[in-house]
């Protein structure tokens, strides 16, 4: 270690300047669970259910939601990555909420490429050009036809689960399994590596290594700061030679391909073929963007939030099993957890961003 | 002419709650069909004693009495029951509306019982009896600014105003359309209607007023019958006559030696306003000299700024930098080449979510990166250190988050990082803007010995002062163009005021 004695001193000391900010970060977090915890119990109680049966559910939730670790990761990967896929156009100052309609892309040119030519890492490229395409296009709209980014994504997200479905449907189906697509051939998956204690999937590693890619982007390049000054104040932006435009497109460009990624590593890592109602894909691209928010905008915390978010995914599904509740109940402690962690960073960051970008 | 006046304002100060005092005793009084002109720079209080008699700002101390009767105005509405109408610089019309539309939305802010047809004819009647025409049924937004802003007078007549209060109104117009205003304004003072008609212009406030109140710096320094005084004296009054010493160290010679920096050659450049745009500007800077610009603000000299940094295209002429046609580089190009800019406001400069470190990159970056645009943290953190070292900012870190840092420190780094580049020319926008007295001579300070090094710097400023103490030579600016130049000495304040006034 006394080879480098300034890196973890310049970390300490850059927490301890920040001492205030941290903190409070911290606090919101820890009061934003207690008071979903303590809201949904509420509603279980209205809703009928005994008052200890909330307890009982919480515990098999963060219990069996997150005892296995290769599961966990695998199932966080795609999340990761259409979380970043929101993560890098907000630091731009944008909403990308077409992450959704580029995982869809995403995964299918990754399907294609992968049944065609049998490599991964051709069909990974792929995945990730077609969501930067779709990712671009809402960028050109906006910059240059000055269309609202965030109605044109959500009318593209439709749009696209409609053809995709069509797609899949038409083209890529198993002769002999007519509601599945054909499999990735073995060539092109992402393999498992055997760490003994874990099985760890490879989409991580790709996700993890996304998020890193990110945040050196962002942090120690050029580029990457001129795209969060435009985000944070145009004007000087410009003043400082920056230009607007060509940011805005390189950060959806961006968004874009984390999320066409996202579909890849869920078709090349997890689940290998597609089924024609697009069950394994669907939800993905919104979730990322709670994650996203969970996650304070920044591509470390995003990979923490994903796999928080992943592990009451798990989580929910046991509830259903073992307590046999609706998975409804589920999805409604997911959901109240999700908001009220993000209710308080949602809230500064979009007051900042609103006031900016929309004068 | 012992008329009763119509509304006395009675010794109205106002102290806003950061201690800024805009108001220091001052009593006005405005007749029944006069037009009374409001004359004073930028920051005189003008817009704020108007602000008060329309019951949108309360006076700190003071009395307002209409028609005799003392009144306390809770806010616009009691001052549009007693018939006070105020017209702003940025109208307060929809758009999308039409004329008619647009009218009887005010009307029936007043009348809540009038129907749209009975405004319609209301209009009409007022049209007819001034002369005046306006397409009812246009949308506001298909009609030019003037027309716009007659909707706007015609929208208060309707509703039965006695006194019309009309802020700047001439900023956003063309000499066409400000004769046609005058027009109207004149119509309105035969029909009975009081006009007070804020201005920084001395011709307009020649021209058009039966009486004038001078206000400089919060303080009522003159009033006149328009007829009986000129437009020096009243230039006078507007700036003040007091000449600030000439206390600079190691003022240069204008010694032939130094090189020409800047060349502006006949530029025209498109404004934000019709006022703003630049006409004919020609202009040179000389390395080892502080051109100072003077004017009141939005008379194009900001547009004057971001065409030189690139920000603006000019539509004609030509910018030479070193004897390079630069007028096609982008902002980037022409940092690389040694030009650097301080803009008019904090907001605009400095990123306050980002720390100290960040906002020294984000005009140093060129510097700072390597060739693949990493940032280099090493040299980016000795740089920080030294700009918050040389320019004395008082923070604890590099790290320290810029919007926690005082509105002083916040310029001396938005000085520094520019001044710590020795850039061969600093445009310095209002460099001292809102900064106490030291932090201010600090700044002054630090300007002039980066002109001391053979740095060219061009200053603009609203504060006269500023200009006189630290140029060598003085440009004045009206209207989007250059009206006089020449060295602070050579120029006297009657001179200058005229000339910021459009009367030279």
């Amino acid at each position: 270690m006394s080879g480098k004695p300034g890196i973890l001193e310049k970390l300490f000391e850059n927490i301890a300047s920040r001492r205030r900010e941290y903190g409070l970060a911290l606090l919101e977090v820890s009061l934003s669970i207690l008071l979903s915890l303590i809201i949904t119990a509420f509603i279980m109680i209205l809703m009928g259910y005994s008052s200890d049966l909330s307890l009982v559910a919480y515990s098999v939730m963060f219990s069996k939601g997150f005892d296995n670790a290769s599961y966990l990761l695998s199932r966080a990967s795609p999340l990761i990555f259409t979380a970043l896929a929101f993560l890098y156009p907000s630091l731009t100052g944008l909403f990308n909420i077409g992450g959704e309609g580029q995982l869809y892309v995403g995964a299918i040119a990754s399907l294609i490429i992968a049944l065609y030519t049998g490599n991964s890492l051709l069909a990974l490229i792929a995945g990730g050009l077609a969501g930067a395409a779709l990712g671009m296009l809402l960028a050109v709209l906006r910059v240059y036809r000055n269309v609202n980014e965030v109605v044109a994504a959500i009318m593209i997200n439709w749009a696209l689960f409609n053809i995709s479905m069509f797609a899949i449907a038409t083209y890529l189906t198993d002769p002999s399994i007519p509601h599945l697509t054909r499999q990735v051939p073995d060539t092109a998956k992402l393999p498992l590596m055997d760490l003994g204690f874990l099985r760890l999937n490879t989409s991580f590693l790709v996700a993890l290594a996304a998020a890193i890619a990110g945040a050196f982007l962002f942090y120690r390049t050029r580029l990457g700061f001129a795209m969060r000054v435009s985000g944070l104040n145009p004007l000087a932006s410009m003043i400082a030679g920056f230009e607007n435009r060509k940011l805005m497109l390189a950060s959806f460009a961006l968004g874009g391909t984390m999320a066409g990624l996202g579909g890849s590593v869920l078709v090349l890592g997890i689940v290998h073929r597609l089924d024609t109602m697009m069950m394994s894909l669907y939800g993905y691209g919104f979730l990322g963007i709670g994650a996203s928010l969970l996650g304070r905008n920044n591509p470390i915390g995003v990979v923490v939030s994903s796999i928080f978010l992943s592990g009451l995914l798990i989580g929910g599904q046991w509830i259903e099993t073992r307590l046999g509740l609706p998975h409804q109940v589920a999805d409604l402690i997911i959901g109240i957890i999700v908001i009220s962690l993000a209710i308080p960073f949602a809230y500064h960051y979009m007051k900042a961003v609103l006031k900016v970008r929309r004068k | 002419m012992v008329k009763e006046p119509l509304v006395r304002l009675e010794n109205i100060s106002k102290t806003y709650p950061d201690g800024v005092k805009a108001l220091d005793n001052v009593s006005i009084e405005i007749y029944p069909g006069e037009i009374l002109g409001l004359l004073g720079e930028n920051g005189a209080g003008k817009t704020t004693l108007m602000r008060i008699l329309y019951g949108e700002i309360k006076p700190s101390s003071g009395r307002i009495y209409i028609k005799g009767r003392e009144v306390n105005l809770h806010g616009p509405w009691d001052a549009l029951k007693h018939g006070i109408r105020m017209i702003y610089q940025h109208f307060s019309l929809i758009d999308e509306f039409t004329v008619k539309e647009n009218m009887h939305l005010f009307m029936s802010t007043i009348d809540k019982k009038a129907s749209i047809d009975e405004t319609r004819r209301k209009v009409e009647e007022v049209l007819k009896t001034l002369g005046f025409q306006i397409p009812l049924d246009e949308p506001v937004a298909r009609l030019p600014i003037g027309a716009q802003q007659k909707v706007e007078i015609i929208k208060s007549l309707i509703t039965g105003a006695e006194i019309l209060i009309l802020d700047e109104p001439t900023s956003v117009l063309n000499p066409l359309e400000i004769e046609e205003l005058f027009r109207l304004i004149k119509k309105l003072r035969e029909n009975g209607v009081s006009v007070i008609f804020i201005s920084h212009k001395l011709r307009e406030i020649k021209e058009l007023t039966n009486r004038v109140v001078v206000l400089r710096k919060g303080r009522k320094v003159g009033e006149a019958e328009t007829a009986n005084i000129d437009e020096s004296t009243l230039a006078k009054m507007m700036i003040g006559e007091e000449l600030p010493e000439l206390n600079q160290t190691g003022k240069t010679s204008s010694n032939n030696l130094s090189r020409e920096i800047l060349i502006l050659e006949d530029i025209e450049v498109k404004g934000d306003k019709e006022q703003s745009t630049l006409k004919e500007i020609s202009l040179r800077i000389h390395s080892g000299e502080v051109v100072g610009v003077a004017g009141i603000q939005g008379n194009g000299q900001k547009e004057l700024a971001e065409t030189i940094i690139g920000l603006r295209r000019p539509v004609k002429g030509r910018i030479l930098f070193e004897n390079e046609d630069i007028a096609s580089l982008s902002v980037e190009e022409r940092l690389r080449k040694g030009i650097s800019f301080i803009p008019e406001s904090r907001k605009i400069g400095l990123i306050g979510e980002m720390d100290i470190s960040a906002n020294i990159l984000l005009t140093n970056h060129i510097h700072l990166v390597s060739r693949f645009g990493v940032i280099r943290t090493k040299e980016l953190e000795s740089l920080s250190l030294k700009v918050i070292k040389d320019y004395e900012v008082v923070a604890a870190s590099p790290r320290v988050l810029v919007k926690h840092l005082s509105g002083g420190n916040q310029q001396k780094v938005m000085t520094g990082r520019e001044l710590v580049k020795n850039p061969k020319l600093l445009v310095a926008m209002e460099p001292t803007q809102g900064l106490d007295v030291k932090s201010t001579q600090q700044i002054r300070r630090l300007l002039l010995d980066h002109r001391n090094k053979g740095g060219a710097v061009l200053l603009i400023s609203s504060d006269l002062e500023e200009l006189l103490t630290l140029s060598d030579r003085l440009v004045i600016m009206f209207n989007g163009r250059i009206t006089a130049e020449g060295t602070p000495g050579g120029l006297t304040v009657e001179k200058i005021g005229l000339c910021m006034g459009g009367s030279c």
